[in-house]
């Protein structure tokens, strides 16, 4: 009965307590007069900033038990009397001086005058609260009647009843400039022009946006305000701030805009891509959106604190990029404006926070689970052929039985396989003797331990901080089978995890390998190239008794499975229960340390003693014999043996066998080997069960977890809710996109608005609740929003609407009069206009001059940087390696973007660092951007290349004002006028005399940049159209669109 | 009939419009103030934030524990630890022995600050600075815990000190950028990241502008090799005339906004060299500084240069020493760092107090925690190291405001908890202010004071929020200033 439940359950959250749902349409719209005084344009933002915080929905914050944000019981309280402001305690309140006054001096707010007449205005004229706009389900808007675009329809109307003049169009030229721009970045070619001006036909800007909007620049530009909001970048973004592999996402993005993915399936693909029944690789890749939310890997960092930093970013992001919500100011404690509950935050956390991962990145090569394998078609089949051949010999190896007939075969109890022996018994200094028999090397702790009694002689007594070391007489790998056996002692100090031995390598973020701990007595076996995620593990369900010698005896067959290990207790082999099972990629090959490990709890007060290390896995029958020694029997006849013997005989003697067992190893290596070279991301996967959420106080990752803080799996409640009685991720998706979800599909036509327009009709598109913006044209919105679903989300339909709007035709230059008449364009009266994007000014240069590679996706590239900024103060980076040939020309969107160290000369030009998701850019004026532009290498190349492309041209002989004009017309799609061309013209001729005199310096300036040198010109003349190119590529006309 | 409503206008938009009028004018206005936040009478017109990156160990350096070098050795009492929780570095370390400190300390100036032995030229100015040693932050991991110091949040996106202090304050000059940030070269050790001295949700004019050692002291400040001066001036000459064709038909402020800041940038081209070529400082400042001071990039270069830059009315003057991250073997590395950083710190108090200048500089000395009274990994009779410690550490102001000779908040004896006024040991929060204990936001609150802002008034919106560097706590302490 989901209506039931939004009429009781969602109601009383409402702002609007007090008001029927079917009045709110009305309430929406009389709000939306332009005279008079209407609650959420003019009371709702005076409550805000003055009251709302000590007076709203957070409840911790609540003072006097009084609630401002809502009309329920203020009138019974006589807080507010409608019609009579002066009876009214708010406004006596408001009006009062001394300790009565409001709010309080010490909140050093102020109301002012304007304001409290507007309050009682309100108030005599019935004191009535409407609805936030955002939160009502999105009107159904008639479609204007009559010809022409709809969209122009709502603004022509909003224009005339505020009695503003729209301006005329835009020329063709600035038309065709402008909507290349703003559809695929990149400025119209020559040819674009020409084109366009020659095709006089009534479908004329359809062709050209129905061409733009089917080129692939089309993706590259529109992926990169998406990549804002995904925090996309190539590194971690902490500290030593490695590279991450994370760039098949940023492809999948351009893939997907470029294809025209429905905008529903584009959201359900991100954010439970991988729970579709239909899920595929493509759809999985989706999900790294979940993901690309910073990593640490600083030493000492607590595992936990920065898991659910990640998840919290999970939280944000999603809410961010798709419902336009502040979902992250209720993470400490309820939102002071939304009707956010702290509890929402955390119900919503949920869906994103059982994920089997563990906070910490280790380094760059080995992804953080999960993960998504992304195997090309050679791979996978080289894979599975790995496997196969694995498979067929294990079934060889089974079904090899060529050692039991016969009957001639004579069993002897011995050690085969043995390669170390440490009695601990005879030590020479820090090393200890090894008595296996063909082997020498020692055992040794460099660090020092001392000897103890033990149960054969003498033993080690660890520490937990020192490790004592086997060298290289075992090695622990993935594909190796191997036996560690030994008596050890278990002080149980605590209960904690503790290292008893290890064959791995890395930090206290993570390491890779294999080992054996011990927590409480229950022993954990395991082998992880990642942990917990790409890991196999077995647990003992007994645990082994403190303070008691006992024989412990890990087994490991190297068949990459939890089965594959063995865990023996004073020989008796333990039951356990699989922790973990699923392992891809290599672990690496390790020595064997005992007691410790690097940051990690060493086997603290622990005693061991008689270490045997074996490249087998030993069968029980062996194993038993190293507890209670080697039975003293005669050699006999295989016949007559038990049948437990005859496997160990077949495991440990049988030449055919261990000729198989070596083939088999070789194969299991190559299947880690042809896994190891696959492109792996980091994507969402659900792990089984539900990892509880608790409300965190503060939200600080170590508050107390208590009963009453847990939340079960909802989505915010003065929303709709969802139906499903125990939801998961695709069920979040499903209802970000449900018609009922009023958010999703306003903030999402109003980002595609703002990629047009400049402005969204909410000017604040990271904020949709009660601190946000209005929206200039709440219908058009809403119009849109609802045009936008019943088209199936269908994005390149929306932008083309837009583009073909006579508003987005207008032109942006109009009389300064006129201009203050609408300063901020809000009301759409000129065409947009504004700066270029960091990337749109690099991929316009570059493509003007003629040097823009159009290649497209794969790695990231590094075009020019003034020397190793990445380590320059960052010791731990990786060096930057600059590319060389074209990849210095790729679209900027495929720059490496180094999230600690970003690009200089996009900061520059405010591209965001994408630290965290980023909604709206801001657009700044500074002197760093003349530097970039005049002075570093991409931009003074492009202009010594395009000057030497117009130098080129043919059919322009020595005119160089007609060279001028080209210049001009291709930098920024017009024509020059007279004072600009004599302009121009006289910088030319100046700078020729200059350079014709200075060839030195000529030589250079022809020579900038990686490009190479045309030949045939003269250096001078060369240099001097450099200074042309310069200041053209400079001009406003290049930089700004208009 | 146009809507004018301004109360309608979010801080951003006004900003918006508001910043086309500033652009003519370099960046020489506040945002701040064309958003109407008030401002009080400053004391400090400029700071000068030596930040020394990794942690120093206040037990070393400013925080003498005699009962440390007693017990040197022995098992650090876990009723001291509490629940504090301890890094996954030396969070599992089987032991935590005491570890005393290395270096002797002695009374220096008048006041009679207790300093160690390896900062004598701080101490030679001990009667110019005030030292609070109860500092005190949450994070305990270098990059979250730098960030908060410079940013105000743990989390990123976040606008540094010298940003929020641009956008409060406007810049002093004409041709220098009014943020500047001055990194020590070649130290290696805990990163930097462009984050700190980034401008978060500000405009981008906020940023720091890093100052580099070298031919190039600003990216990309020098012209390409080849275009001299007069060329880029005739080219920019023509770039002016275009601007006037293209504003006088567009009628759009940002034209003309656009050309200023070119010609900012050409004046910077040669008030950038001049100000960063010590090469007619005279021979007495590098006695001053220090010899290494004629090194380009060195910890004492950049202190005369920050001097230099304030002379010259940079606002917010950051610089950044790498190399106080002592894990292990503290003596013989912070020995160093104090020999690379100790003359010239107080060189650069010295130096300004004779110019007048340290009246309206606040110079700060400090890093993002301090250390373990206890030592990380192996411990000898005069080795060892420490870990981060969050609870407790030194920091030390001097100049504009600041009480002098003054010593303030104490630790309990081992270095590792807060100690109330009483001598009580505190486990403090943020949200309520405990006199004698010194949060980063009150620090941070506390410099904002010191240049006239009220750390509640200096916010922006963002995201439906007024966001604050000191978020929703801070407390000045008045008990630090004069």
């Amino acid at each position: 009965m989901p209506h039931l439940k939004l009429a009781t359950v969602v109601l009383p959250c409402l702002l609007a307590v007090g008001l029927s749902l079917a009045s709110t349409a009305a309430n929406v719209k009389s709000d939306a007069t332009v005279k008079g005084i209407g609650f959420n344009k003019d009371i709702r933002p005076i409550l805000a900033d003055n009251c709302i915080t000590c007076h709203g929905p957070d409840s911790a914050a609540r003072r006097a038990g009084l609630r401002l944000d809502r009309r329920d019981g203020l009138v019974a309280k006589r807080i507010l009397v409608p019609g009579n402001p002066s009876a009214s305690i708010l406004m006596q309140r408001i009006n009062a001086h001394g300790v009565l006054q409001m709010p309080p001096a010490s909140s050093q707010r102020v109301i002012t005058r304007e304001q409290k007449q507007m309050l009682a205005t309100w108030i005599r004229s019935g004191a009535n609260y409407e609805p936030h706009w955002a939160y009502q389900p999105i009107q159904l808007i008639k479609t204007p009647k009559g010809p022409g675009n709809p969209v122009d329809a709502f603004i022509n109307a909003e224009i005339t009843r505020r009695k503003l003049v729209p301006a005329g169009s835009a020329t063709k030229r600035e038309w065709l400039r402008r909507v290349s721009l703003d559809l695929t970045g990149l400025p119209p070619t020559q040819e674009d022009i020409n084109a366009f001006v020659a095709d006089s036909s009534k479908g004329a800007k359809e062709t050209v946006v129905n061409r733009l909007l089917a080129s692939p620049a089309f993706g590259e530009h529109t992926s990169v305000a998406w990549l804002d909001l995904a925090r996309y970048g190539d590194s971690y973004g902490y500290q030593s701030d490695q590279l991450s592999p994370t760039w098949p996402y940023r492809d999948w993005v351009i893939r997907a805009l470029n294809t025209n993915m429905p905008y529903d399936e584009f959201i359900v693909n991100q954010v439970a891509g991988d729970l579709r029944p239909d899920a595929t690789v493509e759809t999985k890749l989706g999900t790294t959106f979940q993901r690309l939310h910073r990593m640490t890997n600083e030493g000492g960092s607590v595992a936990e604190e920065w898991r659910m930093e990640g998840v919290a970013d999970r939280v944000r992001t999603t809410t961010t990029a798709f419902l336009g919500l502040t979902f992250e100011c209720a993470r400490c404690h309820d939102h002071k404006f939304d009707p956010i509950k702290q509890r929402d935050y955390y119900a919503l956390a949920s869906f994103v926070n059982n994920v089997d991962e563990y906070g910490l990145y280790n380094q760059s090569d080995i992804v953080p689970t999960p993960s998504l394998l992304l195997p090309t078609n050679a791979q996978e089949a080289a894979i599975a052929g790995a496997k196969d051949r694995v498979a067929t010999i294990e079934k060889t190896l089974s079904e090899h039985k060529g050692w039991s007939t016969g009957g001639k075969r004579i069993f002897s109890p011995g050690r085969p396989g043995l390669t170390a022996r440490y009695r601990l018994d005879d030590r020479n200094g820090t090393s200890f003797p090894n008595s296996a028999p063909g082997y020498t090397e020692a055992a040794s702790a460099p660090l020092g331990l001392a000897s103890t009694n033990g149960v054969k002689g003498s033993a080690i007594q660890l520490n937990g901080d020192n490790a004592l070391s086997l060298g290289g007489t075992g090695r622990i790998a993935r594909h190796v089978p191997h036996t560690v056996g030994m008596w050890l002692f278990d002080e149980r100090v605590d209960d904690e995890q503790m290292v008893v031995f290890h064959g791995s390598a890395g930090t206290d973020v993570g390491f890779h390998g294999g080992d054996v701990t011990i927590k409480a007595g229950r022993v954990t076996a395991r082998m992880y190239r990642h942990w917990p995620g790409n890991a196999i593990a077995v647990e003992t369900k007994q645990r082994i008794r403190a303070k008691e010698w006992t024989h412990l005896t890990v087994t490991y067959d190297g068949s990459s499975k939890a089965a594959g290990y063995r865990i023996y207790i004073n020989g008796v082999q333990q039951e356990t229960n699989v922790v973990r099972d699923h392992i891809w990629k290599g672990t690496g090959t390790h020595a064997i340390n005992v007691g410790e490990r690097f940051r990690e709890r060493g086997f603290r007060g622990g005693k061991v003693d008689e270490i045997e290390v074996y490249n087998r896995a030993l069968t029980a029958t062996e194993v038993s014999w190293m507890s209670r020694g080697i039975p003293a029997e005669a050699p006999r006849m295989l016949d007559e043996v038990t049948p437990a013997d005859q496997t160990a005989y077949a495991s440990a003697h049988d030449e055919e066998s261990l000729a198989i067992g070596k083939e088999l190893q070789d194969a299991r290596f190559a299947v880690a080997a042809a896994e190891d070279g696959v492109r792996e991301v980091l994507a969402m996967e659900e792990m089984p069960g539900l990892r509880p959420t608790y409300v965190l106080a503060r939200g600080a990752y170590d508050a107390p977890k208590t009963p009453d803080m847990l939340v079960n799996r909802q989505v915010p409640s003065f929303l709709q809710q969802l139906r499903a009685s125990k939801p998961n991720r695709l069920d979040l998706a499903k209802w970000m996109v449900s018609n009922e979800n009023p958010l999703t599909a306003r903030v999402a036509v109003n980002r595609f608005w703002m990629q047009l327009f400049g402005r969204g009709i909410v000017e604040t598109q990271e904020d949709f609740g009660v601190q946000g913006s209005r929206p200039t044209h709440p219908e058009l919105l809403d119009w849109l929003a609802a045009d936008f679903r019943t088209h199936d989300w269908d994005v390149k339909r929306l932008l083309k609407m837009l583009a073909l709007s006579d508003a987005y035709g207008r032109t942006s230059n109009v009389p300064k009069q006129q201009r203050q008449l609408d300063p901020d364009n809000k009301y759409l009266t000129r065409g947009p206009s504004g700066r270029l994007s960091a990337e749109q000014i690099r991929d316009t240069a570059l493509s003007i001059a003629g040097l823009l590679d159009r290649k497209m996706g794969g790695p990231p590239v590094s075009p020019y940087q003034p020397g190793d900024l990445w380590r320059e103060t960052n010791s731990m980076s990786p060096a930057y390696r600059e590319s060389v040939g074209t990849d210095l020309y790729r679209r900027s969107v495929y720059s490496v973007w180094k999230r600690t160290s970003p690009m200089v000369n996009m900061l520059a030009f405010d591209a965001a660092t994408r630290e965290v998701c980023t909604a709206r850019r801001p657009s700044t004026s500074t002197p760093l951007q003349a530097f970039v532009l005049m002075n570093d290498v991409q931009f003074a190349e492009a202009a010594r290349v395009f000057a030497e492309n117009v130098l080129e041209v043919a059919g322009l002989d020595s005119d160089n004002q007609l060279r001028i004009k080209r210049m001009f017309l291709s930098a920024t799609g017009r024509e020059a006028n007279a004072i600009e061309v004599k302009a121009l013209s006289s910088l030319l001729d100046a700078q020729l005399r200059y350079f014709a005199d200075r060839q030195e310096d000529a030589k250079l300036v022809a020579a900038v940049g990686k490009h190479s040198v045309n030949a045939k010109l003269q250096r001078h003349t060369v240099a001097a159209w450099t200074m042309v190119a310069q200041a053209v590529l400079n001009s406003d006309a290049c930089v700004w669109k208009r | 009939m146009t809507e004018f409503d301004p109360l309608r206008m979010t801080r951003r938009h006004f900003l918006g419009s508001a910043s086309l009028g500033l652009g003519a004018l370099g960046l020489a206005e506040s945002g701040a103030q064309a958003a109407g936040i008030l401002r009080k009478p400053a004391k400090a017109k400029r700071v000068i934030y030596l930040f020394q990156s990794g942690g120093p160990a206040h037990i070393d350096l400013y925080d003498e524990k005699p009962l440390l070098r007693k017990e040197h050795g022995n098992q650090l009492p876990t009723s001291v630890i509490g629940r504090q929780r301890l890094t996954a570095m030396s969070g599992n370390q089987a032991s935590l022995p005491m570890a005393g400190s290395a270096f002797d300390f002695a009374r220096y100036g008048k006041s009679g600050m207790r300093l160690s032995s390896l900062l004598p030229n701080i101490g030679g100015v001990a009667d110019d600075i005030c030292l609070v040693r109860s500092m005190w932050t949450e994070a305990i991991n270098h990059d979250p815990a730098m960030t908060f110091f410079q940013t105000g949040s743990q989390i990123a996106g976040r606008p540094s000190m010298g940003a929020w202090v641009g956008y409060g304050l406007g810049s002093m000059n004409k041709d220098l950028p009014g943020f500047v940030v001055l990194v020590t070269k070649g130290q290696g050790d805990q990163p930097l990241y462009a984050r700190l001295w980034g401008s978060g949700f500000l405009d981008s004019r906020y940023q720091g502008v890093p100052f580099r050692a070298g031919k190039d002291p600003v990216l990309y400040l020098k012209n390409p090799e080849g275009v001299s001066a007069s060329s880029r001036r005739s080219v920019l000459d023509t770039l002016g005339v275009l601007q006037q064709q293209q504003s006088k038909v567009s009628s759009d402020p940002e034209v003309d906004a656009r050309l200023a800041q070119y010609e900012l940038a050409f004046r910077m081209q040669t008030s950038v060299p001049e100000v960063t070529d010590l090469s007619s400082e005279p021979a007495e400042t590098f006695e001053l500084y220090g010899e290494d001071a004629r090194t380009p990039g060195t910890f004492a270069a950049n202190c005369v240069l920050a001097r230099r830059l304030a002379e010259k009315g940079v606002r917010f003057i950051q610089l950044y020493h790498q190399g106080w991250d002592h894990h292990g073997d503290l003596p013989g590395n912070a020995r160093y760092q104090a020999k690379l950083t100790d003359k010239a710190s107080a060189a650069l108090i010295i130096d300004l107090k004779r110019r007048g200048l340290l009246d309206d500089t606040l110079v700060i000395w400090g890093g993002e925690f301090g250390r373990t009274a206890y030592s990380q990994g192996a411990i000898s009779k005069d080795n060892y190291g420490r870990d981060h410690h969050p609870r407790c550490f030194s920091l030390w102001m001097s100049g504009a405001g600041m009480k002098r000779g003054f010593s303030y908040g104490r630790t309990d004896d081992y270095g590792y908890n807060l100690l109330d006024q009483s001598g009580n040991v505190i486990t403090p929060t943020k949200d309520k202010f405990v006199p004698g204990v010194v949060h980063v936001h009150d620090l941070q609150a506390t410099i904002l004071d010191q240049l006239g802002i009220d750390h509640h008034q200096l916010t922006f919106r963002n995201q439906g929020r007024d966001y604050r560097l000191t978020d929703v706590h801070g407390h000045v302490v008045k008990d630090l200033l004069s």
